[in-house]
């Protein structure tokens, strides 16, 4: 079986607090095989019935890379060697934060038949759509290997910075979207909020241009350090571009400490916030 | 070990009145939020509920519409949470509560067993296992494989019922079940859970009708505004019934 037989549930008015983090994880672990089969959902609904199937996740990152490199041959005249691949990154990158961020926004509320039938732990829900987009990118990222070939790269020590950076726009994602879809019960306002806001974030973050493009000398260095603090996303496409190019992450240690300091106090936050509101939320759908 | 397979102390449930909350915002924005008395945003649909259940009872709820009886099986079955009290539940918990929702529309119906009985808690091995006796009883077998918005809204409910009946759990919830799908589906379900209440489950059936409480439950309890107003004898419990419907 997969559970004890004699679980004993208990629910009562006590609310973790400090351990709420733990507790998630533990969660996590305990409803592994379930949230194997939401993401296994997930990804049979999305290629049934389409004659493409998988080459969707390829082509909608293909088709925005070349329009962008098009835009940029014209209007730009810097150089950069590895532009496809700048921008292919960019956008593989943003779309797993973006994904994971604006799905986890919406899924206890789309989950409201479930959600009244049986329980288990909700916070499934948005670890399903973070390891479903997470897959989502895995595989889209294939196709890079055709671009690495022509460029003639070879992975070095550099390509650490890839899990990490992979690991921490999950959980900014995951923690953002702790606290956006306890608030869309409530309110469905919040999703349109989240696609604008994305919408905006998406061109002031290095997407489909480098990160030199904004610290690269116009603006005072005091600005960009504020900027690589309130935009974590920067600092991590940057990883992941590094990570393949081999080129130096050229971003002070203090920003860095600072980024991932706060992208974890995001989901420990996030986290507490779920839990002790999760209860009340589920009243509203 | 205590022989209760759920016990439910002074529980208090309240339930948002404005299902949406459209007015969060307005409330922001005019500095009014939270200046809304308690009273006028939430409404108690569960007053202060204690009942012991022992393992293998069958137990009944009547009560007028709007009194708390799906409440009471939501909270029992967990999905929410009290304000106030306690819930403790031993054993594997099903709430089986208007058949056929809850399925993907794009899978198809193995695929939906197999979701479902992970969402039950079952690991891929044990939901092979029921995956035949399931669609045997479902008796759609000629169409397990084909997505489930193919199906009519017949053998939707058949397949929600037969994977629920078959997972076997050791409490059973169930809230008006009795009454949706066909004649001859109505029979089939009904000896079903006949069976299962005969068997060692714990049962706890929501109903509006007396024939059912009858035949199967050791003890009614009636529900009124949230509170129990009965002790839990038949006969108090159906003299309760007929009062509230004139």
């Amino acid at each position: 079986m997969g559970v004890p037989d004699s679980k004993v549930l208990r629910r009562d008015g006590s609310l973790p607090f400090f351990s709420a983090p733990f507790k998630i994880l533990k969660n996590l672990y305990e409803n592994r095989q379930l949230l194997k089969h939401f993401i296994g959902r997930d990804l049979k609904v999305r290629y049934h019935n389409s004659i493409l199937g998988y080459g969707w996740s390829v082509l909608e990152p293909l088709a925005l890379t070349v329009t962008f490199y098009i835009l940029f041959a014209i209007l730009s005249d810097s150089e950069d060697p590895y532009r496809p691949l700048t921008i292919l990154l960019g956008i593989l990158a943003w779309s797993l934060f973006a994904k994971t961020f604006s799905n986890g926004t919406t899924c206890i509320q789309r989950s409201s038949s479930l959600i009244q039938r049986v329980y288990f732990p909700r916070e499934i829900f948005i670890f399903s759509k973070s390891g479903y987009n997470m897959f989502q990118f895995l595989l889209s990222l294939l196709v890079i290997i055709p671009l690495l070939i022509h460029y003639d790269m070879m992975p070095s020590k550099q390509i650490l910075l890839l899990p990490v950076a992979l690991i921490m726009i999950l959980l900014l994602a995951t923690g953002l979207a702790f606290f956006t879809s306890i608030l869309q019960t409530k309110a469905r306002d919040i999703e349109h909020m989240v696609t604008i806001g994305l919408r905006i974030s998406f061109y002031l973050s290095p997407v489909f241009y480098p990160l030199k493009m904004i610290t690269g000398g116009r603006i005072p260095s005091q600005y960009t350090d504020v900027y690589l603090i309130i935009n974590p996303m920067a600092t991590y496409i940057t990883m992941i571009r590094s990570a393949f190019t081999g080129a130096p992450l050229d971003i002070p240690t203090t920003n860095l400490i600072i980024t991932f300091t706060s992208t974890i106090a995001i989901f420990w936050l996030g986290a507490i916030y779920f839990m002790r509101r999760e209860r009340k939320a589920v009243k509203f759908i | 070990m205590n022989d209760n397979a759920i016990s439910v102390n002074d529980v208090v449930l309240d339930y948002p009145r404005k299902k949406k909350g459209v007015g969060f915002f307005r409330e922001i924005l005019t500095g009014r939020f939270n200046k809304t008395p308690r009273k006028d945003r939430w409404f108690r649909a569960l007053n202060g509920i204690n009942i012991e259940i022992k393992r293998g009872e069958v137990i009944g709820i009547m009560g007028p519409n709007g009194s708390g009886k799906s409440t009471l099986l939501r909270v029992i079955a967990g999905i929410y949470a009290p304000d106030e009290g306690l819930v403790e539940v031993e054993g594997r918990i099903t709430l089986l509560a208007g058949i056929g929702t809850g399925f993907n529309q794009d899978l198809t119906g193995r695929e939906n067993i197999k979701l479902t009985g992970s969402i039950y808690g079952f690991d891929l091995k044990s939901i092979r296992e029921m995956e035949e006796g399931i669609i045997d009883f479902s008796g759609i077998r000629d169409f397990i494989d084909d997505p489930i918005r193919t199906y009519s809204a017949g053998m939707r409910a058949r397949l929600g019922f037969a994977i629920i009946s078959n997972l076997e759990p050791d409490i059973l919830l169930l809230d008006e079940v009795m009454s949706v799908g066909d004649h001859e589906f109505r029979k089939k379900s009904r000896a079903r859970i006949e069976e299962l209440v005969q068997g060692d489950a714990t049962v706890v059936i929501v109903s509006h009708s007396k024939s059912i409480m009858k035949s199967m439950c050791n003890k009614v309890y009636g529900l009124q505004k949230g509170e129990i107003v009965t002790d839990g004898e038949l006969e108090s419990a159906f003299e309760f019934y007929e009062s509230e419907k004139e």
